[in-house]
């Protein structure tokens, strides 16, 4: 077991280097010159030529790609093109916040979505069950960002009961754990519901049923987990969706996150920074998506046998 | 009974998951009060909303307007511009130029203390603003300079590269204010996380991305500031920002969005006030390379446009029509008759230019809605002659590097932006065959006598005979349809009523100093 968690950190070095080399590709050959946004249009020529060759940036690419990789991974991280700060001091500094917007929205949506799931299959084509999929239908095509203004308008200006922006204390995370959870919230009801759905037909719950397994026994102990096990794939998926998502949300309730920062780095072009937050990004995805793998293990024991060779 | 033990391991676990994960989000949160937007008469702070965060907090290493902002409530500069656009004494209590100006003398104020309790001295003076000639962010306002000597303990001298009677309004520039020479030195690089200067409010912390903080420097030499507290907030989303100073939560909205102006302004504890800017709003033609280099093509295009339309229907009437191609709120500007719409006058210019079925061409925009709309208005007007426009929307990095540095375009619609409130500075970087290229002179044009003038007004210490010289550069200009000036951009702030002494400023400049709750 040991072993495939090993294995996967390796697997994960490749990925990591791939992405780094497509965004510092995709970033060198997007137009726009980063000693002009640093300097300002007002600059002059001279003096945009003296930044650039400050920090290398006459080299040819695979230089500077080169140089970049081997100076992170020997712990040296470069300025930044706009705060001229070691990017991973920045980046370190906006991440958790971020990471805690994703968490908080991941455990909304699993804990509203999973249970509302639970109830839709139990209680098929009841009253509960058309509502919640309807809702479900509902939140999957509301865009996150309109309906973070819409909880703004709604519970910030006109009711008062909430913070409109910032993080200055616990409640200022209400709105933004919504807003981000709530497309994820929505597929993970469907999946829930259709995969309970399909498990409870399954042969095995009818053997249940028959040996005299109570309603909640066969709910939760027999089908519950084999329903969950693509609905746990998903959340894994999600949580990379709901980093990518905290980015918008970020922007709209004025939270100083990673986002925030990843949007302005690329519309700088300071590709230092931009490189450090999407790697930041995709170690972190990677890692979620590794838990989830060995969380399956727990929840269907048959699927260890593949981790560990023979 | 196993399975049963591991899944409540799991819904366990889950569970702790989701409390530590909310534990910490209460443990979290930087200041924890409450916003109080309660009673006005209590309070002596005030937070300043901003759509982004400042680049750094060290004058000589800034470069943007939100910035300048921030900076100038702790530094000073060494004189000031006033509302009324005139230029006043600051840390500098008068000067004097001399003969053939190309040096400035400078008496310098005493008893000015730094925020760290040191006395100003004319070493620090001379210090700031050698450490900021030497900065490659200040180039816009110190080309000119070449470096600034003591001369003894209450003068410092300036020298200029050439004559040039714009330094003293470059002085007035954000960039060029006083630091301590000492602090700065103690600092080296970190400077900007220290920042040590002479300004009304003193540097306190700055959590990047999410807020500045100062408090009152009861030093101060101008008289201790009314509000003792000065939260600068950022928020990137202008709506949410509109919706924070509508709550309250914030008591300033700097450069608030044109979309949110009718609603805020019709709210009773919100004041609204926009005025013209520092900008000019036209249309420039690449005079060297392509259609364009015919000049009465060009021509026929202005006869062919309509500015009042194109404010009324490009910017929702948010502008200022003018004809002179010196930009509004800046010395020197006076109403110029330019041209005018008469289509029957394009038509035959088109004609004469050698296009009497006219023709086709390509307009490359900076996608943002602020340049796209007007071009679609400049699309329809031009379509009345038979000029048929092909709209090229872009990318802003994408669109700079390609009209402004490259210069490869035909027309394009573009804004100056003043820095400083001399006309020096638009008109040598734009029009000047020296600064062609590189993201300066983007027109390319060739106009016989135009160089001369715009170097004889930049040395021209007589404010009659200087005016006369501008004069005729916009005469040339117009003749020569370089460009074709559009309107005057316009800018606003919205505020909390209560407080006291916000104004409008056209290059915006707001002293937190002057404000204080009513």
């Amino acid at each position: 077991m040991i072993k495939y968690i090993l294995k996967r950190l390796l697997m994960m070095i490749p990925v990591i280097l791939g992405i780094s080399f497509i965004i510092f590709a995709i970033m060198d050959l997007t137009p726009g010159d980063p000693a002009a946004s640093a300097l300002g249009e007002g600059s002059s020529v001279e003096a945009r030529e003296r930044w650039r060759e400050e920090r290398g940036l006459n080299d040819p690419f695979f230089v500077r790609y080169g140089r970049f990789i081997l100076d992170a991974l020997r712990g040296e991280f470069p300025d930044s093109y706009s705060t001229n700060e070691p990017v991973n001091e920045e980046v370190l500094y906006r991440f958790p916040t971020t990471l805690k917007l994703a968490l908080l929205g991941t455990a909304l949506s699993v804990v509203v979505g999973v249970s509302v799931g639970i109830i839709s299959a139990v209680k098929q084509y009841s009253i509960i069950d058309s509502v919640s999929m309807i809702t479900a239908m509902l939140l999957t095509s509301i865009p996150a960002f309109w309906m973070g203004l819409m909880l703004i308008l709604l519970f910030s200006l006109k009711l008062n009961w909430l913070p409109a922006t910032g993080i200055d204390n616990w409640k200022s995370y209400i709105l933004p754990m919504i807003a981000v959870a709530i497309n994820t919230m929505a597929s993970l009801i469907r999946l829930t519901r259709s995969s309970m759905l399909e498990v409870i037909r399954a042969d095995y719950i009818r053997t249940a049923k028959a040996k005299g397994a109570t309603q909640k026994q066969v709910i939760f102990k027999h089908a519950l987990r084999n329903a969950l096990l693509p609905v746990i794939t998903q959340i894994g998926i999600n949580f990379g969706i709901q980093l990518g998502g905290a980015i918008i949300i970020e922007q709209v309730f004025a939270i100083p996150g990673l986002g925030t920062l990843m949007i302005n780095s690329v519309r700088l072009k300071d590709t230092p920074m931009v490189m450090m937050s999407i790697t930041f990004v995709a170690i972190a995805a990677g890692l979620v998506n590794l838990v989830v793998d060995l969380l399956y293990t727990l929840i269907d024991p048959r699927t260890k046998s593949t981790f560990v060779k023979n | 009974m196993k399975k049963g033990k591991k899944m409540e391991k799991i819904f366990s676990l889950l569970l702790v998951l989701t409390l530590a994960v909310g534990i910490s989000a209460c443990g979290s949160g930087t200041t924890g009060k409450e916003e109080n937007a309660g009673e006005s008469a209590s309070r002596d702070d005030v937070i300043f909303s901003i759509s982004s965060d400042t680049t750094s907090l060290d004058p000589a290493e800034t470069k943007d307007t939100v910035s300048y902002l921030v900076i100038f409530q702790m530094f000073d500069t060494l004189v000031r511009e006033e509302p009324d656009g005139t230029i006043a004494p600051a840390l500098a209590e008068s000067w004097e130029w001399n003969d053939d100006n190309t040096e400035l003398t400078l008496a310098i104020r005493q008893g000015v203390k730094f925020h760290n309790g040191d006395e100003m001295t004319t070493e620090d003076v001379a210090y700031s603003m050698n450490r900021a000639i030497a900065s490659e962010y200040t180039s816009a306002v110190t080309s000119e300079f070449d470096r600034m000597e003591v001369v003894d303990d209450t003068h410092v001298k300036l020298i200029l590269v050439e004559p040039y009677v714009a330094a003293l309004n470059c002085l007035c520039n954000a960039n060029l204010g006083i630091v301590s020479k000492s602090a700065a030195e103690e600092a080296g690089g970190n400077f900007e996380e220290n920042p040590v200067g002479t300004g009304a409010y003193k540097y306190v912390e700055w959590a990047r991305g999410e807020r500045i903080e100062m408090e009152a420097n009861e030093d101060y030499w101008r008289g201790a500031p009314s509000i003792k507290k000065l939260t600068f907030k950022i928020h990137t989303d202008k709506s949410t920002a509109a919706i924070a100073l509508e709550k309250g939560e914030v008591d300033i909205l700097y450069y608030p969005n044109t979309s949110d102006r009718t609603n805020l302004m019709n709210q009773e504890n919100i004041t609204w006030e926009e005025g013209p800017a520092t900008t000019l709003f036209y249309l420039a033609f690449n005079c060297r390379d392509g259609v364009f280099a015919n000049e009465k093509l060009r021509q026929a295009v202005c006869y062919a446009l309509n500015r009042e339309d194109i404010v009324a229907l490009g910017v929702d009437g948010l502008g200022i029509p003018t004809e002179s191609a010196i930009p509004a709120c800046t010395e020197f500007y006076k109403d110029f008759d330019g041209y005018d719409q008469d289509l029957e006058k394009a038509k035959a210019l088109l004609a004469e230019a050698g296009y009497p079925d006219g023709l086709s061409i390509t307009m490359k925009t900076n996608q943002s809605s602020q340049y796209s709309k007007p071009t679609e208005v400049i699309q329809s007007q031009l379509a009345e002659v038979g000029i048929t426009v092909n709209i090229e929307l872009m990318e802003r990095a994408a669109y700079l590097e390609e009209t402004q540095t490259a210069c490869d375009y035909e027309c394009t619609f573009y804004v100056i932006t003043n820095n400083i409130t001399d006309p020096d500075y638009i008109m040598t970087r734009r029009f000047h065959t020296k600064m062609e290229g590189g993201g300066n002179n983007f027109t390319l044009a060739r106009i016989e006598g135009l160089d001369e003038l715009i170097d004889a007004a930049r040395g021209e210490q007589d404010t009659a005979k200087r005016q006369e010289l501008y004069d005729q550069i916009n005469e040339l200009i117009y003749e020569h349809a370089v460009i074709d000036p559009l309107y005057t951009g316009m800018t606003s702030i919205a505020y909390n009523s209560s407080l006291d002494g916000v104004y409008c400023s056209g290059s915006e400049r707001h002293y937190v100093s002057e404000y204080s709750w009513k």
